[in-house]
């Protein structure tokens, strides 16, 4: 059985992001592999090491550096990798075309994918394949088993779990809490060099969408600290509430 | 008349050393003593044969004049082993017991095989009046020793053998033996001799042999002569036996501590460096002849006396980690086990080795598991053990022998992370920390100057990157001073106490990165040369000589591993600097702060290098009142945060508290208004265990800089 997960590359999540001429400024920016993916990427070899599949493939949408991303995937254990070469500027329908049509062609029984990317937060990109390809879909999943034919998933619902189950093909998104990816060994780092990566270019598919404008959040104003005994201090508090706050107090 | 006695010219009245009087056949001994000598060489062989096993690379045959030193020093003046005070004496008095004895035994074969003459007149009264006290003394030390293992019964000593009984025994009856032939042979020359005046010298020569004649003096002389004669053949024998079972008992000791000695690590602190680490085939140490000679040497070397086990803060909170039992002593247990198939393995070339193991003889000997298959990471120390190690030096500061526990566990460690992959899931949360992030916090690098502004000093530093004006040191703050919320305080006392001083310092802000050393130390040391690749280009590019570094995990890897790369900078820590300047009058406390306070010696300020008096230099300065604590200086007790632990979390043992909470209790007996560290990662332990014992209220924690720039008005 072959297991496709798909990754992306993102922003390290503690990266200051700054805005250059409009844009978000890349330079000093580390990327790594979003973290939501990488426990899809866990959680597929740790179906391989049960012997439950047979291969797993990383495939990734994006820059030549997204081999970096796909490096590190093969390091954790995955068997191969495929480059998608696709401008970085693809909104997610772009991409879902460009990553089902890579899968259709790959033909896997399981996609493996996290939920949501660390960047954009569009957490589309999933949901998509599977509309594309006419799979079915289970999303934020927290576990996963493989029997018969059929997957069987736990994902987290409102106030519980729900357990849902569909027949293979599907595709799988993975909530963080799945599993606790592992940390790449020198040995498999090694061995990742010797594995095979493929690049294809993305199949044309033009956005759905149009980035308007990027803004930094405001700035997180200093709390105001009043030294002074209990007594004088709730009144100036008070009075700051009243006068500079400029709370409205409701009945 | 008697054999032997009859031979020397002059009768007794000539003061000598007699060879062989009385004893028929003696000459017998020269030739029979090549019997405990071959076997001792035999078995000697036996175990160089094991530490030839080593596949690992170790170079010690450099800088051989202070090797020599060495091996003089902690042989001759036992400078290590008296340390302990009262086994460590009786130990001394032991060896050099046993050294004149060889030597007065020696000179007796020289006089057989060389023809050297007979020590005689007032030589001989000097030269046997030395044995004899030496003998003695070597007697009490052994009895002492005896009554250390048995009666005070020490914990460190929790592994007694049968075997360390009959070696006592050996030692004792050979002593014993000697001084009763002695005092049986002056008892026949008292009765032959015509006056008391004749012999009277013996009491000056042998002063023991003379009281150990008193009980022989009314047997009648055949039974002395005969006696005389049973006793020396049975104290030759079993000093032939002592001889031939060096190799093969604890005595062996006698040879692997001098070479020990000679082999030591004469280096700084530093975990061994991985050379073209891109190139390598394998990581760390996964078999136990992956390790190099010295280190197998090492296994052998052990004596069991357990000062590591003593001061080990794993040990004495519960944990697995055992120096001696659960690293060394494991360790020499399962490469005896595993030599016979190694060694055939050896002789039928590496090929064929697996195949070997599995049909050689050897096979034969198995009992329930097959060594081959055994593993020592998992099997034999147990990664349990491998993860308790906090590097704090305490093993290798006290061990008599010189043996290097802390490389073996980073060994391990490498072949865990970088091979296995196998490691607690806060070790790979720190990793991914720094190497996204240049910090183990894993807060934004960019972030990495902020700490400036946070506590409003941006004015006082020289950023170097954005500011770009000369400086002479290089102050380099570490992830503490940057990221860490208490520690930026102490960042901000020491830049106000450089700035007040008029110090000429830079500060490289985001292009400074983490030093590396939580990395290395928990065996990562692919992370570890990125990290201080990365630096050393940051130095290089600002034209970087003198270093202050902050944190004692920096300064030690700065100091004393950076050089591995190529990093040869004057590396300084704060304290230092601040004693210097306090010493100059640059600094001056107006304010003495009185206050009653106790000082945690870090281990990597401290055991690792050396640094005890000028932090103390500091605080005295700050007219604090330093109350010494029992585990203080190279006694000092862990935080519980080194060797990477800082980050992994520790789990208190049923019946024993944490590392830290030890340590606090500790640093808390004088009830001091303040415990002063100089190090982030035991601000951070110690303060958790100040407020684990409730003891806020009355005692504060703060480091050696904030104490300093307290003591003066701004």
């Amino acid at each position: 059985m072959k297991v496709l997960v798909c990754v992306k590359q993102t922003f390290d999540t503690e990266a200051k992001i700054e805005l250059k001429d409009g844009k978000i400024a890349e330079a000093g920016i580390n990327l790594i592999i979003n973290p939501y993916d990488e426990v899809a990427v866990e959680g597929a070899i740790q179906l391989k090491e049960k012997n439950v599949v047979n291969e797993v493939v990383v495939i990734s949408a994006g820059a030549d550096k997204a081999m970096d991303a796909i490096r590190t995937a093969l390091a954790m254990g995955a068997d191969r990798g495929i480059l998608i070469k696709q401008d970085t500027a693809a909104d997610e329908y772009a991409r879902a075309v460009a990553l089902a049509a890579v899968i259709k062609e790959e033909n896997p029984e399981l996609v493996l994918a996290g939920h949501v990317a660390a960047d954009d937060g569009s957490s589309q990109v999933p949901t998509r394949i599977a509309e594309i390809l006419g799979y079915p879909h289970i999303n934020v999943i927290t576990s996963l088993e493989i029997a018969d034919g059929k997957v069987t998933c736990s994902s987290e619902a409102d106030g519980g779990t729900q357990v849902t189950e569909v027949s293979l093909p599907a595709v799988i998104s993975s909530q963080v809490s799945w599993n606790e990816p592992r940390y790449p060994s020198m040995k498999g780092i090694m061995q990742a060099k010797k594995k095979p990566v493929s690049t294809v270019d993305a199949v044309a598919a033009d956005n759905k969408i149009k980035i308007v404008e990027y803004a930094l959040p405001a700035a997180k104003q200093a709390g105001i600290k009043i030294e002074e005994d209990p007594d004088v201090a709730a009144a100036k508090l008070a009075d700051w509430i009243m006068n500079t706050a400029k709370a409205e107090i409701k009945k | 008349m008697y054999f032997g006695f009859t031979e020397l010219q002059g009768g007794y009245d000539v003061p000598m050393r007699i060879v062989g009087a009385n004893v028929p056949y003696e000459w017998l001994i020269y030739i029979i003593m090549f019997i405990p000598i071959t076997i001792f060489l035999y078995g000697a062989w036996q175990r160089i044969k094991l530490w030839l096993l080593a596949k690992g690379e170790q170079h010690r045959n450099d800088n051989l004049g202070q090797r020599f030193l060495s091996w003089f020093t902690f042989t001759f003046a036992q400078a290590r082993v008296i340390r302990k005070p009262f086994a460590g004496f009786m130990h001394f008095l032991l060896f050099w017991g046993f050294v004149v004895l060889a030597i007065a035994a020696g000179v007796d074969a020289a006089h057989f095989w060389l023809g050297w003459p007979h020590i005689e007149g007032a030589s001989y009264i000097w030269f046997s009046w030395v044995v004899d006290w030496l003998g003695f003394l070597g007697l009490i030390g052994i009895i002492a020793l005896a009554i250390v293992r048995y009666i005070q019964k020490p914990d460190r000593l929790n592994d007694t053998k049968v075997s360390d009984g009959w070696v006592i025994l050996l030692v004792f009856t050979i002593l014993l033996t000697g001084f009763v032939i002695e005092g049986l042979r002056i008892s026949a020359q008292i009765t032959m001799s015509s006056t008391m005046q004749q012999i009277a010298y013996e009491r000056s020569a042998s002063p023991f042999g003379w009281l150990f004649a008193y009980p022989f003096l009314n047997v009648s002389l055949d039974s002395v002569l005969i006696w005389h004669r049973i006793l020396w053949w049975f104290h030759m024998a079993i000093a032939f036996l002592l001889i031939a079972l060096v190799p093969f008992t604890k005595l062996w000791h006698i040879v692997t501590g001098m070479l020990n000695y000679f082999f030591r690590d004469l280096g700084p602190s530093a975990v061994p460096m991985v050379y073209n680490i891109e190139e390598a085939e394998t990581f760390g140490v996964e078999n136990i002849e992956d390790f190099g000679w010295k280190d197998l040497l090492d296994l052998d070397a052990c004596i069991r006396c357990g000062r590591c086990q003593e001061n080990c803060p794993a040990y004495n909170t519960g944990k697995a980690l055992n120096p001696k039992i659960t690293i060394i002593q494991n360790m020499k247990k399962h490469l005896e086990a595993k030599a016979p198939y190694l060694l055939e393995a050896k002789a039928a070339g590496e090929h064929e080795a697996a195949e070997v193991a599995m049909t050689s003889e050897a096979a034969e000997a198995v009992e329930e598991v097959n060594p081959m298959e055994q593993s020592l990471i998992y099997d034999i120390v147990t990664t349990e053990v491998i993860w308790d190690c906090t590097n704090c030096r305490a093993c290798m500061e006290h061990c008599p022998m010189f043996i290097e526990h802390i490389p073996k566990i980073v060994e391990m460690r490498r072949n865990l992370v970088m091979w296995q992959g196998d490691m607690p899931s806060e070790a790979q949360m720190a990793f991914t920390n720094m190497e996204r992030n240049y910090n183990p916090w894993g807060v934004g690098f960019a972030n990495r100057a902020d700490w400036l502004n946070e506590r409003g000093i941006r004015e006082l530093v020289n950023l170097v990157p954005e500011d770009g004006k000369e400086f002479e040191y290089l102050l380099y703050a570490g992830c503490a001073v940057s990221f860490d919320d208490r520690y930026k305080k102490v960042g901000e006392a020491l830049v106000r106490l450089l700035d007040k001083a008029g110090v000429s310092f830079g500060y490289l802000g985001t292009e400074e990165y983490c030093c590396g050393d939580s990395a290395r130390r928990l065996g990562n040391e692919y992370l570890y040369q990125t990290l201080v690749q990365s630096n050393l280009d940051s130095f290089n590019n600002y034209g970087v000589k003198k270093i202050i570094v902050v944190c004692p995990h920096g300064y030690n890897a700065l100091k004393n591993e950076y050089p591995q790369m190529g990093g040869n900078f004057e590396v300084y820590h704060y304290t230092e600097i601040l004693a210097k300047l306090v010493a100059e009058g640059k600094l001056k406390a107006d304010k003495a702060l009185g206050a009653k306070i106790t000082y945690h010696d870090s281990c990597f300020l401290g055991r690792h290098n050396k640094i005890y008096d000028q932090p103390r230099q500091v605080l005295k300065a700050a007219g604090t009142n330093l109350v010494e604590i029992e585990k203080g200086k190279n006694f000092g007790f862990c935080c519980g945060a080194g060797g990477g632990r800082m980050w992994l979390e520790e789990h208190a043992v049923e019946g024993y508290k944490r590392i830290n909470d030890t340590r606090t209790d500790q640093l808390l007996v004088p009830e001091p208004e303040m415990i002063v560290t100089n190090c982030p990662f035991c601000l951070t332990m110690i303060s958790d265990g100040v407020k684990g014992a409730e003891a806020e209220e009355k005692t504060k924690v703060f480091d050696v800089a904030e104490v300093l720039w307290k003591s003066m008005s701004n």
